[in-house]
């Protein structure tokens, strides 16, 4: 039995960090779901399982769910999903929309109900609700099945750390219910639970098109052979994204330091699909204004989005090159002031508003100005 | 500024040129009498440098010569920076404006016309003043260097861009030249975002900072209403799950009592038919024992008819023999009544007397109270005749007494009392001459009241009076003349006279004027009306409102009555009736006749209630009798119907018997369906229709919770068809793009405002530093001058002396509270502390017209020579009228201009 293992599309994903390019991540999940159906034809699979929160709410608007039906049919095998806790089987679901009657190979498994499938039998726990208690695998009873038996969950394996339970997996769910392969959704991160053979019996196959920045090894799907009932399933990764969502966090604490981040970023790849944050963090040399200002203007202006987070960065109050270049007399004094109003442990009196971002981002103008730069 | 020499003609007194030059570098005094042209000449070398060659104004048409057609012309020649220049500007006629310089020691032109205005006016303001005159605010720097006439030397708030230049020029001192573009800079950044008054923009020049918080509210607002739409949609989520879960949950219900009616309706059914075969069981049992009793009830009735007979038939004889003996007595009681009433008859016969011996009794009565009246009357009569001639007397002497009234009295009285009062007035106003002779003789009183002579007798006071004058002669001695006060008596003699004769009138006809005899006439007339009242009020008592002849009339109707009564009982007359004797056989005879009937009333009423007695009773026997008959033909007439069956008492006892066992039999079958019916514990058809009505309203519920499950399913396809969440994330997106936007754009506000404060901050900072030498220069002329009472000035932000801060008071004191003396030694001592200031970089000019007239001698000297110092930095022209005042200035140069105007 050979299928393709893929979940968590969250197509309507609300990216508010990447507000500028969000319409295009949006887009580019719906790209990525295409080559997941693309990546199922060319590597045989039988069928395709969809372990959850394919949409990213159940108000998404409709005409998502039409394109989703349409990629999914685009497979011309049999698609099996369920519903996650995103887009839980409640009345007014994304499930009930007539673009799913329009393919026949589409199943929605709604139902905790062993379902036979070519090849095998799959043991679907479908959700109905946002959050639970559960264990949503908790019914499937499959060590009597004289054929392959997959399980389709969407839930939190133990270990993960949580406030509370979500829809809580057992760790030897695989086993304890006589799967020979539990396909598992909910969280993003590509990651396979070893069975007792030491082969992968249960999986999360992670989402196919990473959500944010910081997402560790997401954009995959995963391609699951299995030979037969009792068989060790072997689980291939295939490599699904087209985003790149590069998070650089830097502390500068010398001179030049912000030259460096400045080449570490131009040398960042096809920025045309790359999403960058930067985030820095220390002092500014006046000698590193002109890379500051450098940096900023390429994170904004070069990636499909970026943003340059220097809130946490302050001028360096020793470095006198922030007033050396401004004219004796009240400009000097004004650009002493600000120097000791940008350091962050100045205990001396403030004046309204004068907090050290804002001093900071004054002490930069009147730098520009000076130098003539602006 | 160093000005060379002015040449000014056309120019209100001065008519011909007149120019006054080469003046010094240092201090020059322009002395003229007043109205030679002193301020004139201030007043063109203003105009020529600030105004323009073509400004008309209605003031600048006063500065022509009055009647003469000359056009105001002046000729400035100054040197600025080291180089020389000349500026010739003409007023109102054929205006022109020529700037030369002096280039290979001749003047050469630099500009014309309007060019050359603006190129001079540079020299000293960079504000210019418009179509009209330059006003005060023009002047630039001038506002400092020249004082006026009549200004005092006093330096108000300095205005227009002077306190900007004065700041600038002490400002580059500390901030250094090159500081300017930066600021520049500054002042850009920090106006894109706020107004020059430090108010943040608005309107169309508002910062990005107001277009994107206005995109956010409006984005959050969207936000808010799309998460609304959010949650509507999920709770129509809930309430579909709910009310599928009602529906199948009253489906459920409904199924179940569906069940349990299936089960109760059978026992319900037998239940019924076992209480329908009660009912007509007992009906049965209800049949027999009703022909039981009757026929038991029937048999009773025939035994007790037989013995009602009997005693019916007994009754009837004893009836019988009571009536007979009723009706004897019925005889009896009716001849006793008659007897009876034949007494009463009789004795009503005697009524007749009893009238007689009353009418007796009330004919004595009235004869009696007739003769009593009579009499009285008689003597009423001859009492009035009597009282009549009393009065008429007592009228007849009233009427002979002639006496004043009260109100006459009253007005004698208030005569009397004016006529002396007139006399006293009249004997004061008179003039009076007393002579006392010491030997009897005589005088003769030549004029006074009393004209002619008089016997003076030894030792006894004579006086004369008369008016105007007295004049008295004493033979052989002399005329003794006395006269007082001129003046007439004649109105003092008229009064006296008016009411003497008003007093006279008054008591003619009393023949009296002597108040007293007026009083004892009065007394007397009173006396005697008050006996004619008194018989007045006695023969009113006796009328007591009658008339005399009323009286008359009365006592012959009563003389009449006793007459007809005599007439009937003659005797009476000698013998009058005794009332007490007739009125008690009149009570006698009726207190007899009263008893007699009464007694005989009594005798007959009982007789006739006897009778009536009798007779009720004979009428109830009579009815008993008859009753008894009637009974007994009822119970005669039941019993032959009760006996009608025919049958024998023994064929009615077995049949009674037959009935009895009938009954019996029914019973048992009554009660053989009611243990059947006592096994139901409950009735069954009570639990069906219970259930029935449970069924029933679940099935109702069932299809409420499917129509409502159908509605909110129709709200949440509409719902869900919104795609509220795509929607809300779209929406929050744009927050937070507009958010982090907004958030940089508000640094960069807060910034340019902190870095435009502190620049500000340390600007001020800096020009306080520099302010304070102007401050301590200043002072020290002024201690220089006026000496160390007024202490060190303070200047206002306009450089304006605001302050003396004397070392005696400790505190400050405003300027208006010194002398007009000091205070022009305040405002000497000021400006020439800022014309140093601005004679830093360029000698400059000042200009003093007709100034310290309030300044003392003592003090003047010392004045003299902090202007020889000044002069050493700037270029002193002093104006006025007084050129001894400046004698002491050695190095000072004159010039006489009343001299120069007459050439």
């Amino acid at each position: 039995m050979r299928f393709l293992h893929t979940a968590d599309w969250q197509i309507g994903l609300k990216a508010v960090h990447v507000a500028g390019a969000a319409q295009r991540v949006r887009e580019e999940r719906l790209e990525a779901g295409r080559r997941v159906v693309k990546a199922a034809r060319d590597s045989g699979a039988q069928l395709v399982v969809v372990a959850g929160d394919t949409f990213e709410d159940n108000g998404v608007d409709r005409i998502l769910i039409q394109r989703v039906a349409d990629i999914l049919s685009e497979f011309g095998g049999p698609v099996y999903l369920i519903p996650g806790n995103h887009d839980p089987c409640v009345p007014g679901s994304v499930w009930e929309h007539p673009a799913w009657t329009c393919c026949d190979k589409l199943h929605m498994l709604l139902r905790a109900e062993p379902v036979e499938v070519p090849g095998g039998v799959l043991y679907p726990c479908p959700a109905r609700d946002k959050h639970s208690r559960s264990d949503p695998t908790s019914w499937v009873e499959a060590s009597g099945s004289k054929e392959v038996a997959v399980g389709i969950a969407h839930g939190t394996v133990e270990g993960v750390p949580q406030d509370e339970p979500d829809y809580p997996i057992p760790r030897d769910a695989g086993s304890r219910t006589g799967l020979d392969y539990l396909a598992l959704g909910h969280w993003h991160s590509t990651t396979t639970y070893p069975g007792t053979a030491g082969a992968p019996c249960m999986a999360y196959c992670g989402t196919h098109e990473a959500t944010k920045f910081g997402e560790r090894d997401s954009g995959n799907a995963l391609l699951v052979d299995i030979a037969g009932r009792g068989a060790p399933p072997v689980v291939s990764v295939i490599q699904i994204g087209g985003l790149h969502w590069e998070l650089i966090e830097e502390e500068t604490r010398q001179k030049g330091d912000l030259l460096r981040l400045l080449r570490k970023v131009e040398e960042l790849q096809e920025p045309r699909s790359t999403l960058v944050q930067v985030r820095i963090r220390g002092v500014v040399f006046a000698e590193d204004a002109e890379s500051l200002s450098h940096l900023q203007q390429i994170v904004e202006s070069r990636f499909l989005a970026g943003e340059l987070d220097t809130s946490g960065l302050f001028a360096s109050p020793q470095d006198n090159s922030w007033v050396e270049g401004l004219p004796i007399g009240v400009l000097r004094d004004v650009g002493n002031r600000l120097r000791q109003l940008a350091d962050p442990s100045y205990l001396g009196q403030r004046p309204e508003g004068g907090s050290p971002e804002v001093a900071s981002r004054a002490l930069l103008q009147l730098y520009a100005f000076a130098r003539g730069s602006v | 500024m160093i000005l060379r020499s002015i040449r000014v003609q056309g120019w209100r007194c001065l008519h011909d040129p007149v120019e006054v030059g080469p003046l010094a570098d240092g201090v020059n005094v322009i002395h003229a009498p007043n109205a030679t042209g002193k301020s004139t000449l201030f007043e063109a070398l203003l105009r020529g440098m600030l105004d323009g060659h073509r400004v008309k104004s209605q003031e600048l048409e006063l500065i022509r010569p009055w009647g003469r057609d000359l056009a105001p012309t002046v000729t400035v020649e100054f040197s600025q920076g080291g180089i020389d220049y000349q500026l010739a500007k003409r007023f109102l006629d054929n205006p022109f404006s020529e700037f030369k310089r002096k280039e290979g020691g001749r003047f050469v032109r630099l500009a014309e016309g309007e060019e050359a205005d603006q190129r001079v006016r540079e020299l000293w303001s960079r504000t210019a003043p418009g179509k009209g005159l330059a006003l005060w605010k023009h002047w630039g720097i001038a506002q400092v260097l020249w004082a006026p006439q009549g200004s005092n030397l006093a330096l108000p708030s300095l205005s227009g861009d002077l306190v900007t230049d004065i700041q600038r020029m002490l400002g580059a001192q500390v901030s250094g030249p090159s500081s300017s573009p930066v600021e520049g800079k500054v002042e850009e950044w920090y106006l894109s975002y706020y107004t020059p008054k430090g108010r943040f923009r608005i309107g169309k020049d508002a910062p990005m900072v107001g277009n994107l918080e206005a995109q956010l509210r409006e984005a959050i607002s969207r936000k808010q209403a799309q998460q609304q739409h959010q949650e509507q949609f999920e709770e129509l989520a809930r309430q579909v799950e709910d009310l599928r879960a009602r529906q199948a949950e009253t489906s459920r219900t409904a199924q179940d009592y569906e069940r349990k009616l299936a089960d109760k309706r059978p026992q319900a059914e037998r239940y019924a038919r076992l209480l329908s075969e009660l009912t007509r069981r007992q009906e049965q049992v209800n049949s027999a024992q009703a022909q039981y009793d009757a026929l038991k009830r029937r048999l009773e009735a025939v035994d007790h008819h037989r013995e009602q007979i009997e005693a019916a038939r007994k009754e009837h004889k004893r009836l019988t023999d009571d009536l007979e003996l009723r009706d004897r007595g019925v005889a009896q009681r009716k001849q006793e009544a008659e007897q009876a009433t034949t007494a009463l008859e009789n004795a009503r016969k005697d009524r007749p007397k009893v009238k007689q011996a009353q009418d007796e009794f009330e004919l004595g009565r009235r004869y009696l109270e007739a003769r009593a009246r009579e009499r009285h009357l008689q003597d009423s009569l001859a009492k009035l005749q009597k009282l009549l001639s009393t009065l008429e007397a007592l009228k007849i002497e009233r009427s002979r007494i002639t006496a004043p009234d009260d109100k006459t009295l009253r007005a004698i009285r208030k005569a009397i009392t004016a006529r002396d009062q007139a006399r006293v007035r009249l004997e004061a106003a008179l003039i009076t001459v007393q002579v006392v002779a010491l030997r009897d003789g005589a005088l003769e009183v030549v004029e006074g009241e009393d004209p002619g002579t008089k016997v003076l007798a030894s030792g006894y006071p004579m006086e004369v009076k008369g008016s105007p004058q007295v004049v008295v002669d004493l033979p052989q001695v002399g005329r003794i003349r006395a006269w007082g006060p001129a003046g007439s008596i004649k109105e003092l003699r008229d009064s006296v006279e008016m009411h003497l004769k008003e007093v006279n009138e008054l008591t003619r006809e009393f023949r009296t004027t002597d108040i007293a005899e007026l009083d004892q006439l009065r007394a007397e007339a009173a006396a005697a009306d008050k006996k004619v009242a008194q018989a007045d009020t006695q023969i009113g008592t006796i009328l007591s409102g009658q008339a005399f002849e009323d009286i008359e009339k009365e006592h012959r109707k009563e003389l009449a009555m006793v007459s007809d009564v005599l007439q009937q009982r003659p005797n009476w007359e000698n013998s009058p009736p005794d009332l007490g004797k007739l009125e008690a056989n009149a009570e006698a005879v009726r207190q007899g006749f009263v008893e007699k009937v009464e007694a005989t009333e009594l005798t007959h009423d009982s007789a006739e209630r006897s009778l009536a007695t009798a007779r009720e009773l004979r009428a109830g026997t009579e009815a008993s009798l008859r009753g008894a008959e009637k009974l007994f033909r009822s119970l005669k007439d039941t019993l032959e119907g009760l006996e009608k069956d025919g049958k024998t008492d023994a064929e009615r006892q077995e049949e009674l018997a037959e009935l009895a066992l009938r009954w019996d039999a029914a019973n048992a079958g009554l009660q053989q369906v009611k243990q059947e019916i006592d096994t139901f514990q409950t009735d069954p058809r009570m639990d069906v229709e219970g259930l029935e009505k449970l069924r029933q309203a679940a099935e109702t519920g069932a299809k409420k919770a499917l129509a409502d499950e159908k509605l909110a399913e129709g709200k949440l396809e509409q719902s869900a068809a919104q795609g509220t969440y795509s929607a809300l994330a779209e929406t929050e997106e744009k927050v937070n793009s507009l958010q982090e936007e907004l958030a940089d754009e508000k640094l960069s506000v807060k910034a340019a405002g902190l870095l435009h404060e502190l620049l500000m901050q340390c600007r001020q900072d800096a020009l306080a530093q520099v302010s304070g030498p102007v401050e301590r220069a200043a002072s020290a002329l002024l201690r220089r001058i006026a000496g160390s009472r007024l202490g060190t000035i303070r200047l206002g932000e306009a450089f304006e002396p605001s302050h003396v801060l004397p070392e005696a008071a400790g505190e400050t004191v405003g300027i208006e509270n010194a002398s007009g003396g000091e205070k022009e030694q305040v405002y000497l001592a000021t400006r020439l502390a800022l014309a140093e200031v601005l004679a830093r970089r360029e000698r400059q000019l000042v200009v003093l017209d007709d100034v310290l007239t309030a300044t003392d001698s003592g003090r003047l000297a010392r004045v003299l020579r902090v202007l020889e110092e000044a002069a050493q930095r700037v270029q002193i022209i002093v104006l006025t009228c007084h050129p001894e005042r400046y004698g002491a200035l050695d190095q000072a140069k004159f010039f006489d201009l009343e001299s120069l105007v007459k050439g």
